[in-house]
């Protein structure tokens, strides 16, 4: 924590924002009408989570016969939908569950050294091409990660990665818009003179990345790592055409699969239950990783619009 | 949810699982699956081929897995791996980038007949005639097999039906005294009734999302809006005459609110149809075990008539969904490929499995007329024998009736077209009809067809 703390000090110093400023802003006195404003924000967006939560205690026959955002008096069923999810079909949600989490922790975590080393890169050297491969980076943020699915997936066939792990992961290591945003933050949070200070020592350029830069870029790093965790986690339409053995599948994808599997007549295999008890199980890991790390996020999201 | 239709459309086949099949349905299957079934079969093919070969299979969900372990133990050489790919228009999609890159492709591939043509269109798929597809086209009921022919060539082999009936609510009609309707005239005076006997019920509801639903009122009016026309030649007529009645019937009921155009397949349709907010659904042979699984709280309460009628006393039908599994024109094992597919529809064992565990409406004459099959009591429907009841309407069904070379364009301009105007409550459907006809002719030329408006 206490490099955050370093940081943002060194961050909010390099702009001459006093922390003082800081502080006071946090403590300007609340608007009502902005409080009403986010109270019905709140409750525009937690009553699909509230209806999420209180479906996944009713079994298909209650889902379609009780009021909507009340459980219903039928009985309690998330016990037996929770059995029933992990059960279905051989288990193989607790094979999505883990794909899902070995894609989002291994792409992020890729995503995010890349995204580093890149963009200490561009903030700390002078290369001939830099402006134009910066705004490469920039352009191809604009390109919408779907569009490319198709055109990946034709490369990807070509060295015959198709429908395996990696046809997930390597597309996904690549992150414009973590790149953008951690040259600006290199730019701030690393001093060239502390880098100067370290080659007269004798350093090697990457031993500098490694020892100084990278500590320093650190909570940028965790705002990366965060943003493309969340990215690859809930990420549908890549997974969906590259991959076609269900037992690599994400479970963004298995469970759409398996809504429409039961919108497409067997119905009577009862799995909207599953369906709803499965999509309530599978955003828990990224609640809880919100709740421990989400000053983490706020840093991340103000530092474009401080630093930009 | 204005998504396309066949997103999660059409319910193609009517699966259920051996939970909800009653016991009735146990022991006649247990009837019906003999376990010397393997003598009706073996006749001499190329696929006693001396090297063991592998083909994939694509299923919408495992349920093909019990008639590839069938048609294997006769075929000792070969391989089936089912692979359920994705569902609907996630299957198609994935084929489709899988076609483009010209690899991945699976030999067999579960589809729907509205999709077929788009395939064809795309020549995606194996003629099976070239390997002795039309020995059996015989054996299948006329209307369902030229649902994947055309001009003696064939791209599949049907596998299950979907032709249509009325579903309705035995107990509402008797409630408020409302006779049964068998034309649509009586229908509609039917639907005014319930209106007035019961305000928070519909006799009926018109999804407004369907275009699968309305193609089949459509084909039942008698209209047949595609029309093949030579190579990469269509007539394309949705403006027609009969589509024009099929729309100033409906449109006036749902103007009235006589009816409901509520989206289908969502939660509030389910809840409605468990809480007899809809005393009848206009649908499919796939429908009965379909609503088994969603309003099991109705049980008992339903039953199933033939469709109303546009001229009193005439026996014409529609279809909605069915499917084939059809094989891509890349596979390496075409002659066994086309084995396959034909054992799966002909073969009795399979066929037998197919129609009496997995629920699909047969599509062979022998099959369909199965007394196992048609005796087949069902609970949820007091006991009625409802495919029986479907199997008479087999024969109604329009045999002219095909699908564009363009589904999916036809299925989500309908929904900017017809279907907003349903939604609105419009009285005069027909301006979106001919909104509808003009936005498909331009894209059909667009894409390089032939396009005639007759």
């Amino acid at each position: 924590m206490t490099l955050i703390g370093r940081a943002e000090r060194r961050l909010f110093g390099h702009l001459g924002i006093s922390h003082h400023a800081v502080e006071r802003r946090h403590g300007r006195r609340p608007s009502n009408v902005l409080t009403l404003i986010m109270l019905v924000m709140l409750v525009y967006f937690a009553l699909p989570l509230f209806w999420l939560a209180v479906s996944s205690t009713k079994s298909v026959t209650q889902l379609f016969h009780s009021f909507g955002l009340w459980f219903s008096s039928g009985g309690f069923n998330l016990v037996s939908n929770v059995h029933e999810v992990f059960t279905y079909d051989g288990g193989v949600y607790v094979s999505w569950l883990g794909n899902t989490a070995l894609y989002a922790v291994v792409s992020a975590s890729g995503a995010a050294l890349l995204a580093a080393a890149g963009g200490y890169g561009f903030a700390k050297f002078n290369f001939p091409g830099k402006s134009v491969l910066f705004a490469m980076v920039l352009g191809s943020i604009m390109v919408p990660f779907t569009a490319l699915a198709v055109p990946t997936y034709l490369l990807l066939s070509k060295i015959g990665l198709v429908n395996t792990r990696w046809a997930i992961i390597i597309p996904s290591l690549l992150s414009p818009f973590g790149l953008y945003l951690m040259r600006v933050y290199a730019a701030g949070a690393v001093p060239d003179a502390l880098i100067e200070a370290a080659r007269l020592d004798g350093a090697g350029e990457f031993r500098i990345f490694r020892s100084i830069g990278f500590r320093l870029v650190a909570p940028g790093f965790v705002t990366v790592l965060l943003l493309s965790l969340v990215a690859t986690w809930n990420n549908y339409f890549l997974p969906l055409i590259m991959l076609n053995n269900p037992r690599l599948f994400p479970v963004t994808v298995g469970l759409a699969d398996w809504n429409s599997q039961a919108t497409t007549g067997s119905g009577s295999q009862a799995l909207y239950n599953i369906v709803i008890t499965g999509s309530l199980l599978s955003i828990i890991p990224l609640i809880v990783a919100f709740l421990f790390l989400q000053r983490y996020w706020r840093n991340g999201l103000s530092l474009g619009s401080v630093t930009g | 949810m204005a998504r396309i239709t066949n997103d999660r459309p059409r319910a193609w086949r009517r699966v259920a699982t051996t939970v909800a099949a009653g016991a009735i349905l146990s022991t006649a299957a247990a009837v019906a699956l003999p376990s010397a079934g393997a003598a009706h079969v073996a006749k001499p093919s190329q696929s006693h081929a001396a090297k063991p070969v592998a083909l994939t299979l694509w299923s919408w969900d495992s349920f093909a897995t019990p008639e590839v372990k069938m048609f294997e133990k006769l075929h000792p050489n070969v391989r089936i791996n089912v692979v359920n790919a994705g569902t609907g228009l996630a299957e198609y999609t994935k084929l489709r980038t899988a076609i483009q890159a010209g690899s991945g492709v699976p030999d067999l591939i579960d589809m729907e007949f509205p999709e077929m043509r788009t395939f064809e269109a795309t020549n995606s798929l194996l003629d099976l005639s070239k390997y002795g597809a039309n020995a059996v086209a015989n054996q299948f009921v006329p209307w369902v097999w030229s649902q994947t022919s055309a001009n003696g060539q064939v791209y599949g082999i049907p596998l299950a039906t979907g032709q249509m009936a009325m579903i309705y609510r035995a107990d509402i009609f008797k409630k408020y005294g409302i006779p049964i309707p068998t034309t649509w005239a009586q229908f509609a005076t039917d639907a005014a009734k319930l209106r007035t006997a019961d305000p928070g019920g519909y006799l009926t509801d018109i999804a407004s999302n369907d275009y699968n639903a309305f193609m089949g009122l459509a084909e039942q009016a008698g209209a047949t809006p595609f029309i093949p026309a030579g190579k990469n030649s269509w007539n394309i007529n949705l403006n027609s005459t009969a589509m024009q009645k099929l729309v100033s019937y409906w449109g006036p009921l749902i103007a009235n609110k006589t009816v409901s155009t509520d989206a289908d397949f969502t939660t509030a349709w389910y809840q409605g149809m468990s809480s007899g907010k809809y005393a009848t659904w206009i649908s499919a042979s796939w429908a009965p075990s379909f609503l088994e699984g969603i309003a099991k709280n109705t049980s008992g309460e339903w039953r199933v008539a033939v469709l109303p009628q546009w001229t009193a006393g005439a026996s014409v039908g529609g279809n909605i969904g069915g499917g084939a599994y059809v094989a891509s024109k890349t596979t390496k094992y075409p002659q066994i490929a086309t084995e396959f597919l034909e054992f799966m529809s002909t073969n009795p064992q399979s066929a037998a499995y197919l129609a009496l565990q997995e629920f699909r409406f047969p599509t062979t004459k022998v099959e369909a007329a199965s007394p196992t099959f048609l005796q087949q009591k069902v609970p949820f429907f007091g006991g009625q024998e409802v495919n029986r009841l479907f199997a008479k309407v087999d024969n109604s069904v329009n045999k002219n009736f095909a699908w564009s070379p363009f589904n999916d364009f036809v299925a989500s301009s309908f929904l900017t077209t017809v279907g907003v105007a349903m939604g609105n409550k419009q009285s005069n459907l027909k301006p979106s009809l001919q909104a509808w006809q003009s936005a498909v002719v331009s894209y059909g030329r667009r894409q390089g067809f032939t396009v005639g408006t007759k």
